[in-house]
């Protein structure tokens, strides 16, 4: 190994563990005359989190009034955990808090939504066999009232899982298409799932009150016509089995 | 590549780094200072008040300027944007000159935003040399490279920080801003003698002086930057003026920052530190 391959991969480690504390970096360092390995290292850590904490601080001084110290906290923590500099320039840091609130917002309220909709009994796959035959083309779906339905195009989820893990998260990213979810509740659990584009279509059809006839015949722009109602019929079994549908008439 | 000589281009004596907090004190009472060192960064903006008060300031008084982001040490490739950015400013103010950090501040596109020491091996110092070389010709003049406090050792190190100074200044042809209180924050957390230090900084490389303040925890010593100079830093000084003689000095304060007449009163015990050792200086000659 060469010394700037050495060099590199060293900096790669002290910077490692500087975004994540929970790293070590001891077997690195050298005591000193005062001061033992960890402590030397924890001092940079701590004026890393404190110089951008300050940093966002002296940005958003007005948010910082409104949610109180704690919670200002809490929220630069997992930015900067999120969202390290990229940037030559302190003055840019912030550039991305206002998104990354919306988009921890906007999951998190579905999840609220959904922690607290109206209890309704769903259907289950004994009820959905009992659909004669005949009825299945004019078959239409209400659903469970938790259901919330959304299209991300930022990585919000795992983001939050992390943060809810108390885990570093993963660096906020944007993706051009959205990607569909679904957040619902099953037996007092909140639950999420991504979503084909196929899927969220189809589920967004019967949500506006589509017979399965017509979602099979829209569903032709993903699928061949001969995949078509195994596709939808799959799709169906899922939901009732999630605890999704909490009703089916033909 | 020849760069442009650097002596004093026009600054000599005692300066203060430019705050925004002083901008108006500045511009309505023209205090006796001899020069301003801005920090560069605060200063790539697109417009607004930075840029309007550092054009009046500038036209009273001469500048250096002092980034924090070159990275010099750092495995990535050098952030040309960055340099195209400080070339511009550099258009913008002619300063006398400009100084960043000898250090590294981050890896992979990210900014830690700190002044992260190198390991002093022979490999970084080859890689930093190369570095300061493609810095100076792109910018087509020297730099000043300044010591940073630091509180860890890397395993690998294999030479004094120094040592490394010294030598990344003869080989890439660069010179040093010697930060004083640096030399002695790092010199208590490493336990070596201050005086060593500045006995292997070479004399004809040395351009400009820091002064600061700093958080002594009685382990080790944060350096600040958010207090006044202490008695052992202004020691040392006097140590540097006698060594370096009477180089360009300024006091650095970075938080905490007080009014412009504090600072003031500190440039003069500055002053008067460098004119006592200077006074010493020639008595040991005359002896």
């Amino acid at each position: 190994m060469s010394k700037v391959t050495e060099l590199a991969g060293l900096q790669a480690a002290v910077q490692g563990f500087l975004l994540d504390p929970a790293r070590s970096i001891e077997h690195l360092i050298a005591a000193n005359a005062r001061i033992a390995p960890a402590i030397q290292v924890g001092v940079y850590a701590e004026a890393y989190r404190a110089r951008l904490v300050e940093a966002l601080d002296a940005d958003f001084s007005g948010l910082h009034t409104y949610l109180g110290d704690a919670e200002f906290q809490r929220l630069v923590h997992a930015y900067l955990t999120a969202h390290p500099s990229r940037n030559f320039s302190l003055r840019w840091f912030g550039a991305e808090l206002a998104a990354f609130l919306a988009v921890i917002a906007r999951f998190e309220w579905a999840q609220c939504h959904a922690f607290d909709a109206p209890d309704v009994i769903a259907i289950d796959s004994a009820r959905l066999a009992a659909i004669p035959l005949e009825h299945w083309l004019g078959l239409r779906l209400q659903f469970h009232p938790s259901l919330v339905r959304l299209d991300l195009h930022t990585n919000a989820p795992a983001l939050w899982l992390a943060l809810n893990a108390e885990q570093v998260p993963p660096a906020l990213e944007y993706a051009d298409q959205p990607q569909p979810w679904l957040v619902w509740r099953h037996e007092l659990k909140i639950l999420f799932r991504a979503l084909t584009d196929a899927e969220a279509f189809g589920l967004d059809q019967f949500r506006a009150s589509a017979t399965f006839s017509a979602v099979c015949e829209r569903l032709c722009d993903w699928f061949t016509p001969e995949e078509v109602p195994a596709r939808a019929a799959g799709y169906l079994r899922y939901w009732v089995d999630a605890g999704l549908v909490i009703e089916a008439h033909g | 590549m020849e760069h442009q000589g650097i002596r004093s281009n026009g600054i000599q004596g005692f300066g203060l780094g430019l705050r925004r907090q002083h901008y108006e004190t500045i511009l309505a009472e023209r205090p006796a200072i001899d020069w301003f060192e801005i920090l560069t960064e605060n200063y790539l903006v697109p417009g607004g008040k930075p840029l309007h008060y550092l054009d009046r300031i500038r036209a009273l008084y001469p500048m250096v300027m002092h980034g924090v982001s070159l990275s010099i040490g750092s495995s990535d490739p050098l952030d040309r944007a960055y340099l195209a950015e400080v070339r511009t400013l550099i258009e913008r103010i002619q300063p006398a000159w400009l100084s960043d950090h000898l250090c590294w501040t981050g890896v992979g596109g990210v900014n830690l935003h700190d002044l992260l020491p190198l390991p002093y091996t022979e490999e970084a110092l080859r890689h930093v040399v190369a570095r300061v070389r493609q810095v100076q010709d792109f910018l087509g003049r020297q730099i000043l490279l300044e010591n940073v406090s630091s509180y860890l050792t890397y395993q690998i190190s294999a030479m004094s920080e120094w040592e490394f100074l010294a030598a990344v200044a003869s080989e890439a042809d660069c010179l040093i801003l010697l930060d004083i209180n640096n030399i002695y924050v790092s010199a208590f957390n490493h336990g070596f003698d201050p005086l060593a230090y500045l006995e292997g900084i070479p004399v004809d490389r040395v351009r400009q002086f820091h002064l600061a303040g700093h958080l002594n925890l009685g382990t080790h010593i944060v350096d600040t930057h958010d207090h006044p100079v202490i008695d052992a830093v202004w020691s040392l000084y006097e140590e540097a003026v006698r060594r370096f003689g009477a180089i360009p000095t300024m006091i650095e304060r970075d938080a905490n920052i007080p009014e412009l007449s504090e600072l003031l009163a500190e440039l003069e015990v500055a002053r008067r530190h460098a004119a006592q050792a200077g006074a010493m200086a020639k008595q040991r000659q005359t002896a």
